[in-house]
Order: C-alpha cells, then sequence, then structure tokens
C-alpha cells in the first residue's frame, strides 16, 4: 500500500522527529487495517517511546478533538490516507 | 439540555472523580456545540487540571483510537451521547 503524501497541519518538533512520526504512520497503516485505529496508534506511541523515551501518547482517528498540555518540541499533527494523527509527549507536572 | 446518562467504558477513577468526569463532560455539552470537540475537551481538561493538578489530557470525538500512558487511578473512558471522553493523566515515565 502506497499512502499519499501526509500533510503537517501543525507541529512543533524538529523536521528530523516529523519525518520520523510520519514513517511511522506509514509505517502502521502497512501493518494494520485502517480501522484499527488503536493498534496503528499503539504502534507509533511505542516506537517514540523506545527512540525518545518514555510518556508519548498518540492519537488516531477521522473524528476528534482534544485539549492537552505538552512537553516543548514534542507535538505533530498531521493527516495521512483517510486518518488525522496526534502525537506529543504529555506532560504530568 | 438534558443529556442522558453517561455510560463508562473502562476506567480506573475512584467513583468521586468519575462523577466529576461526567459531569464537566455534561457541563461543556451545554456551553458548546456537539460538534465543537476541541471546546469541549479544552473545558474538561481545564477543570481537571484546577482540581487534581496539572498534567491532565482530555480527547473527545466519535471515531478515535489512542494509545497512552497514563498515572495510576487516573483513567476513564466514556460515551455521553453522540460523543466518546477519554480523559487521563499523563505520565512521563514508567512507575
Amino acid at each position: 500500500m502506497l499512502e499519499g503524501k501526509a500533510m503537517v497541519k501543525e507541529t512543533d518538533m524538529s523536521t528530523k522527529m516529523q519525518i520520523h512520526a510520519m514513517a511511522s504512520a506509514s509505517q502502521a497503516l502497512d501493518l494494520y487495517d485502517v480501522y484499527d485505529c488503536i493498534s496503528i496508534a499503539a504502534h507509533i506511541k511505542k516506537e517514540f517511546d523506545s527512540v525518545y523515551g518514555n510518556g508519548w501518547q498518540c492519537v488516531v482517528g477521522s473524528n476528534f478533538g482534544c485539549y492537552f498540555t505538552h512537553s516543548s518540541g514534542t507535538f505533530i499533527y498531521f493527516a495521512l490516507a483517510t486518518l488525522n494523527f496526534l502525537i506529543f509527549k504529555g506532560t504530568s507536572s | 439540555m438534558l443529556e442522558g446518562k453517561a455510560v463508562i467504558e473502562d476506567t480506573d477513577m475512584p467513583d468521586k472523580m468519575q462523577i466529576q468526569a461526567m459531569a464537566s463532560a455534561s457541563e461543556a455539552l451545554d456551553l458548546y456545540d456537539v460538534f465543537d470537540c476541541t471546546s469541549i475537551a479544552a473545558h474538561i481538561k481545564k477543570e481537571f487540571d484546577t482540581k487534581y493538578g496539572s498534567g491532565w489530557q482530555c480527547v473527545v470525538g466519535s471515531s478515535f483510537g489512542c494509545f497512552f500512558t497514563h498515572s495510576k487511578g487516573t483513567f476513564v473512558y466514556f460515551t455521553l451521547e453522540t460523543l466518546n471522553f477519554l480523559i487521563f493523566k499523563g505520565a512521563s515515565y514508567l512507575i
């Protein structure tokens, strides 16, 4: 499956991390069905936890809104295929 | 607007906090349109930050899935009207 190019809607991540986020999403879409949002989100979150340390959160879906506090430089929101992806590292303090 | 009773799908919160979560959601639905998911989520998250300390996250929508790590005892997922609500306090370390 070849996804179209991901469209970044909003971010404060470094470019390298952005590319990694979109690559993880694309990889997850190859592994899982487009309706299995939780497995897709799990795949991305686990990869980010491994590479960039614990505390990442990932929301995937076609209809959602959320409000959150994130650590600096760790937020990206983008669209890929029919889904929207939100990845951020939550702050617990 | 009188909402129907919220249905809890999954939680590890104490009962009192659950009730607060559903009350906040109900209040938010009175204040905002059902399509304005972000404002609804903002209302709930801000209330929880005020009452229970900062670091809360809130996701509202009719079609989403997510995967996250949360602090112990701070997670609730429920349905109210046509929307699903997820509220949790993010953890930046595993304990």
